[in-house]
C-alpha cells in the first residue's frame, strides 16, 4: 500500500492528519451557518457577502491565468485564453462554451507559435 | 400543484407568488436559448414550466449543471490521483482525503507535505489555511439555511465545495422554495463527490496517464472565471474582482498559500469600499 517510502509519517499520524484536516474543513464550511440559523446575518456582513463571490472566485481564477505557478507571466498563452473564455462567458454564460473557448485558444496558439 | 400554471394571476396569494417565481426562472433557460434557434423558442417555452419542475428540475438542472464541471475538474483530479500514488502516503488514506477533505488544493498540498516529512501541525495548518475561504462561503450560504430542517443545516455543509457555492449562490434567487434549493445543492453536492472519488481513484490506479507536455491544468482557472464573470454585474463586483484577483498574486509570496485569503479579503473589502449604499 506504501507508495515511493519517502520520510512520511506513519500510517496512525496521517490518517489523524487527514482526519484533522477533514474536520477542520467540515468545522470552517458549517461554522456560520449554524452560528446565523436562528439569529440571521448581521446586516453589516451581510452588505459583505455580496462580494465574496467575486473577490474569491478572481483570487482563485486571475493567479492560474496571469501567474501559474506563482510568477507573473503577462505574455504567457494563457492570457489571450483567459481573455476569449472571459468573453464566451460573458456572452454565453455558459461553463462548457467558456471551457471549450479558453482550451482552444491555448492550445491552439501553442500549436501554432 | 397540478392546476398552478393554470391559475390565473388573481389566484390566492400563495399560489400567486409560485407562480411569479416561476417566471422569474427564465433566466436559467438561458443554457437552451442559446443552443436553439430563436423561432423555437416560442413553442417550447410553456413545457418548461410544467408542474412537474418543482420535483424533477432541480435535480436535472444539477445533472446539467455537473458535466461541465466534471470536465474541467478531470485533468486536476487525475493529476491528484497520480500524485497519492506516487507519495509515500498509501492509496487508501490518499483517496480517502477525497471523501474527508473534499477539497483539491488543500488535498494536494497535504499529500506533498505528507511526502515530504513536515512536520504534522505544518501540514495541518497549511491545508486548514488554503481551506479558510469556506468561512466565507458558510456566511454567504447562511441566510438560506436558514428556513432549511436542522438535519440538512448540519449535513449540507459537507457538499459546501468552490463549485456547489458558485452555483447555488447564482442559482437560488430563482428558485422558488427551499425544498427545491435543498434539492438542488445536495443533488448537486452528492454528484460532485462521486465524481470527485472516481477521478482520483482513477489517477490512483492509472497513475500519470496525461500525455507529456500538455498542459491541462488551465482548465481549473478556466471553470472559476466561468463561475466568476456571471457575478461581476456592477461597480463593486468588478472592483471586488479586479482586487481579488490583483492582491492575491501580489501576495503570492506569503508563507502557509496565505495569498488566497488575504487577496479574497481585501476584494470583499474593495467592494464595500466602492458600494455606494456603504459609502453614504
Amino acid at each position: 500500500m506504501t507508495g515511493s517510502g519517502t520520510g512520511g509519517p506513519g500510517p496512525l499520524v496521517t490518517w489523524l492528519v487527514i482526519g484533522g484536516i477533514g474536520a477542520g474543513t467540515y468545522a470552517m464550511r458549517a461554522s456560520l451557518i449554524l452560528l446565523f440559523r436562528d439569529a440571521g446575518v448581521p446586516p453589516v456582513l451581510e452588505r459583505a457577502l455580496r462580494y465574496v463571490g467575486p473577490a474569491v472566485l478572481s483570487a482563485i481564477a486571475v493567479p492560474g491565468l496571469l501567474a501559474p505557478g506563482g510568477t507573473l507571466d503577462p505574455t504567457g498563452l494563457r492570457v489571450p485564453a483567459g481573455l476569449v473564455a472571459g468573453l464566451v462567458a460573458w456572452r454565453t454564460r455558459s461553463l462548457l462554451l467558456t471551457l471549450v473557448a479558453g482550451l482552444a485558444v491555448f492550445f491552439g496558439l501553442g500549436a501554432l507559435l | 400543484m397540478e392546476a398552478r400554471t393554470l391559475r390565473p394571476a388573481g389566484g390566492p396569494a400563495g399560489v400567486r407568488t409560485t407562480g411569479d417565481d416561476v417566471h422569474r426562472r427564465a433566466p436559467g433557460g438561458t443554457y437552451v436559448a442559446q443552443s436553439a434557434p430563436s423561432g423555437l423558442r416560442a413553442r417550447s417555452t410553456p413545457s418548461r414550466e410544467s408542474p412537474l419542475d418543482t420535483e424533477v428540475r432541480p435535480i436535472r438542472r444539477a445533472v446539467l449543471d455537473t458535466a461541465p464541471l466534471v470536465l474541467g475538474y478531470l485533468p486536476f483530479g487525475l493529476v491528484l490521483g497520480a500524485t497519492i500514488q506516487a507519495s509515500s502516503v498509501s492509496d487508501l488514506a490518499g483517496w480517502a482525503t477525497s471523501l474527508l477533505i473534499f477539497a483539491g488544493a488543500s488535498q494536494l498540498a497535504t499529500i506533498d507535505l505528507l511526502d515530504a516529512g513536515a512536520a504534522v501541525a505544518i501540514v495541518v495548518l497549511t491545508a486548514l489555511v488554503i481551506n479558510l475561504r469556506h468561512v466565507m462561503y458558510s456566511a454567504a450560504m447562511a441566510p438560506w439555511f436558514r428556513d432549511q430542517p436542522r438535519a440538512f443545516q448540519v449535513v449540507g455543509p459537507f457538499l459546501l465545495v468552490d463549485p456547489v457555492y458558485s452555483l447555488a449562490i447564482a442559482r437560488f434567487p430563482s428558485m422558488p422554495d427551499a425544498r427545491t434549493r435543498r434539492l438542488y445543492y445536495a443533488a448537486l453536492g452528492a454528484l460532485l463527490l462521486a465524481n470527485w472519488l472516481a477521478m482520483t481513484g482513477a489517477g490512483i490506479v492509472l497513475g500519470n496517464v496525461l500525455p507529456e507536455g500538455v498542459d491541462l491544468t488551465i482548465a481549473i482557472p478556466l471553470v472559476f472565471l466561468a463561475l466568476l464573470v456571471p457575478m461581476v454585474a456592477d461597480r463593486p463586483s468588478l472592483a471586488a474582482a479586479g482586487v481579488g484577483g490583483l492582491v492575491t498574486i501580489a501576495a503570492g509570496g506569503l508563507p502557509l498559500h496565505l495569498g488566497l485569503i488575504v487577496g479574497a479579503l481585501s476584494g470583499v473589502a474593495a467592494g464595500l469600499l466602492v458600494d455606494p449604499e456603504v459609502r453614504s
